[in-house]
């Protein structure tokens, strides 16, 4: 048992703080924010130029042999930052998805551009008819002789306009699930990007009888199920330390304006009620980050974590609301303002709580594994 | 990172579980009942764990220790409060009076009084708190003046544990006037037979023997029972209140509370013959708890790895404790709604659900957030040594 972070793990931690300080200023994420593609482009070019979004590859295919640990300590920096990437869609669903299917020779060519490239690919799960990305797709695949074809709508894809590649689910004509890797420039792709509070890029995106490349249905049945399941828990994983890093900012802001402001001739931060609430702000952060690191290890030993990923999800959940509305409580009318970082983080915070699995979905995933 | 304990730490846990298993009596249910057997049998139960080198373990060879592994002792602890600390009084002086003594005692200090603890031989009580003086601690009022070749102690002390067994007194007392209120305290070792002491029980919703008060009145204490510089009193207790913190496993009772709860609810039908475990409120209410073990464990964790790799901070106890005492109220809680309306039924009575667990654990949670430093003050210490919020 060691819970301090090796030398290597702080060297990640502290070059990506230090990135993200010198390239992005909340003006930028406001930018990117406003933009078509919602993605800070730069950034992630430059991450996947230092072998960062490659952390958690294997060495032999060109990644950095580290590990979901490792890429969650990144996770956290990006999202103290607010910056917006493909990081969870990508190096989070994406790898481990490509990892957890019987390997082709189209699986080992994306997973090798995963590796050496800035190439975006995205999971495309939740139908526009659907609750979520574990509900049933209606988006169907036909196969003929002449090919296969893939037709429906997908809702709330993440990062679909910067994407060379979506793995989308799908249901068979046996009925069965299957997962398909297609062009995102293929004919009869459409996207339009989503209004989302938490600013994150997500799209929706129309299949019109869209072609499928030979060898592009990457799993069908049970087994696409359990490498959506495992691209899921990843992405889960990732997007909390991400969220962790929202509640860092949160925290930071809020003791220095505590610190600073004054009311009836003492610094607010002086008063129990605001310090105390941004106390507990600072204990549920640090039991996320902990819950999240040790979820994160068990993925990479190769354990079953459902029960760790959905209870981590669950908590960081109840936790996060509580601390948005503490963090806008501290800061009165000021942090509801736009100009005004705070909303920066709170917006996120509250949209990942909803996404990657909602209280209810890994509520019941969780009491599952438990045994109940 | 690392989150696994050393595979000889388990094996250790696994022969200490055995151990425990062959020992603890039918009647044992916690050190915190209303039982007359207890104290004599936690006394017999350390001096066996002592014959094995298992009581002082993370303590140096050199004072009766084997200096073992961090991970060791925290099987230790954990197992113990699992089981409802059956060293008694005693794991204060194993935790946090013994390493006090280490720090601060003198050579012939710390020859008198550590090898009766590492024996598991003598039990000690903590006298800081008193009537005016809680949270507030350096306002205490208990004074220590120079008689006779010795000093002349009179005052009161309050909600000290095990006071009735104990057969020492860790006391924190006025010398010297100060300047300031954390001077001119000093920190003395009591012999609780000494002529002038008296202990009364506090009764208390947790029962007749968990908390006592106990009056000072012109009892002599010899000059060389003085720990630390004389007047320097404020820091050494700082000390040995660092030490406390770290030593509690608060998590480890969770644990075992969560296990039953699964259990009782699987193995428990409503009146529609379904089990207790697919009601939404029961899955969520145990789904959350264990989420929250979890982290409490890990936020414990993180003071002893910081500690290993010395670099311990004063907030991270804070943290921990602030966490894992409401967690030990919300399990309460939650447990007590679970089990339903027999729930309120005490341990004894053939109808209550778990014979009365659950509502044992919420009476005796109530004071998690009051002992060791209330919430409220490690919120203070979180906000200003944590977060550098003004005081």
């Amino acid at each position: 048992m060691d819970l301090m972070l090796s030398d290597t793990q702080e060297m990640i931690r502290d070059g990506a703080r230090r990135l993200l300080a010198d390239t992005l200023d909340p003006d930028m994420v406001r930018e990117v924010e406003a933009s078509a593609d919602g993605v800070n482009a730069e950034i992630w070019a430059q991450m996947a130029e230092l072998g960062w979004t490659a952390l958690a590859l294997p060495e032999d295919i060109g990644g950095g042999g580290a590990g979901l640990v490792d890429l969650c300590l990144l996770g956290e920096e990006l999202g103290r930052a607010a910056a917006s990437t493909p990081l969870v869609a990508t190096a989070g669903f994406a790898a481990a998805f490509l990892q957890a299917v019987e390997p082709t020779a189209l699986t080992r060519s994306m997973l090798s551009t995963l590796a050496t490239s800035d190439a975006v690919i995205t999971p495309a799960l939740a139908d526009a008819a659907g609750r979520d990305e574990r509900s049933a797709p209606a988006s169907v695949l036909t196969e003929t002789d002449a090919g296969a074809t893939i037709s429906g709508a997908k809702a709330m894809v993440p990062c679909a306009s910067v994407a060379q590649v979506l793995l989308v689910s799908l249901r068979a004509s046996d009925g069965e699930a299957a997962v398909v890797a297609v062009d995102r420039d293929a004919a009869g792709v459409r996207w339009a990007r989503h209004g989302a509070t938490g600013g994150d890029p997500l799209f929706h995106v129309e299949f019109d009888n869209v072609s499928v490349p030979a060898g592009g249905v990457l799993a069908r049945g049970r087994a696409a199920q359990q490498a959506i399941d495992a691209g899921l828990d990843a992405a889960a994983v990732l997007a909390t330390a991400e969220a962790v890093g929202c509640c860092e900012g949160m925290i930071r802001l809020g003791s220095e304006y505590a610190s600073n402001r004054q009311q009836f001739g003492r610094v607010i931060g002086s008063y129990q009620a605001v310090a105390h609430r941004l106390a507990d702000m600072r204990i549920n952060t640090d039991a996320c980050r902990l819950l999240v690191a040790e979820t994160a290890w068990l993925l990479d030993q190769g354990r079953d974590a459902t029960l760790e990923v959905a209870g981590t999800k669950v908590f960081a959940n109840e936790v996060m609301v509580d601390m948005v509305h503490a963090a806008h409580t501290v800061h009165g009318a000021i942090g509801y303002t736009t100009e005004y970082d705070l909303q920066l983080y709170t917006r996120r915070a509250r949209a990942f709580c909803l996404s990657h699995g909602d209280t209810d979905a890994q509520t019941e995933r969780a009491a599952v594994a438990l045994g109940l | 990172m690392e989150f696994e304990f050393p595979a000889e730490a388990e094996q250790f846990r696994a022969e200490l579980r055995a151990f425990m298993d062959a020992e603890l009596p039918e009647w044992w249910k916690g050190l915190f009942h209303d039982d007359d057997r207890i104290y004599p049998f936690t006394r017999e139960f350390c001096m066996k764990l002592a014959e094995r080198d298992w009581l002082t373990m993370s303590w140096p060879v050199e004072h009766g220790g084997v200096d073992a592994d961090v991970w060791r002792q925290m099987v230790v602890r954990e197992e113990m409060w699992a089981a409802g600390e059956p060293r008694g009084p005693q794991y204060m002086s194993l935790n946090y009076i013994g390493p006090m003594l280490m720090d601060f005692g003198t050579a012939d200090q710390q020859e008198r009084f550590l090898k009766p603890m590492a024996g598991g031989e003598v039990m000690w009580c903590q006298g800081f708190s008193e009537p005016e003086a809680g949270s507030d601690l350096a306002a205490l009022s208990t004074k220590a003046t120079d008689a006779d070749g010795c000093f002349l102690v009179n005052g009161q002390k309050i909600w000290t544990s095990y006071a009735t067994a104990a057969d020492w007194c860790l006391l924190l007392c006025r010398t010297d006037p100060g300047e300031r209120k954390h001077q001119g305290l000093s920190m003395l070792l009591v012999d609780m037979n000494t002529p002038g002491i008296t202990v009364r029980p506090i009764d208390s919703m947790g029962g007749p023997k968990e908390f006592n008060e106990v009056f000072f009145d012109d009892v002599e204490v010899p000059y060389d029972c003085l720990v630390g510089p004389r007047g320097d009193g404020w820091r050494v207790a700082i000390s040995t209140l660092a030490h406390e913190r770290v030593g509690a496993a608060l998590h480890a009772r969770v644990k075992v509370l969560l296990d039953a709860l699964i259990e009782y609810a699987t193995t428990t039908k409503d009146e529609n013959g379904q089990p207790l475990a697919l009601r939404p409120s029961v899955r969520s209410g145990l789904v959350r708890l264990q989420a929250r073990y979890r982290a409490a464990r890990l936020l414990c964790y993180r003071i002893v790895s910081a500690m290993a790799a010395g670099v311990a901070n004063d907030v991270d106890p804070a943290v921990s404790k602030v966490f894992s005492s409401e967690l030990n109220i919300l399990i309460g809680n939650i447990g007590l709604d679970i089990v339903g309306a027999r729930g309120q039924l005490t341990t004894g009575d053939g109808l209550a659900p778990l014979d009365g667990l659950m509502n044992d654990h919420w009476v005796h949670s109530i004071p998690q957030p009051i002992a060791m430093g209330t919430n409220e003050i490690q919120r203070n210490i979180i906000a200003q040594r944590g977060l550098g919020l003004p005081r």
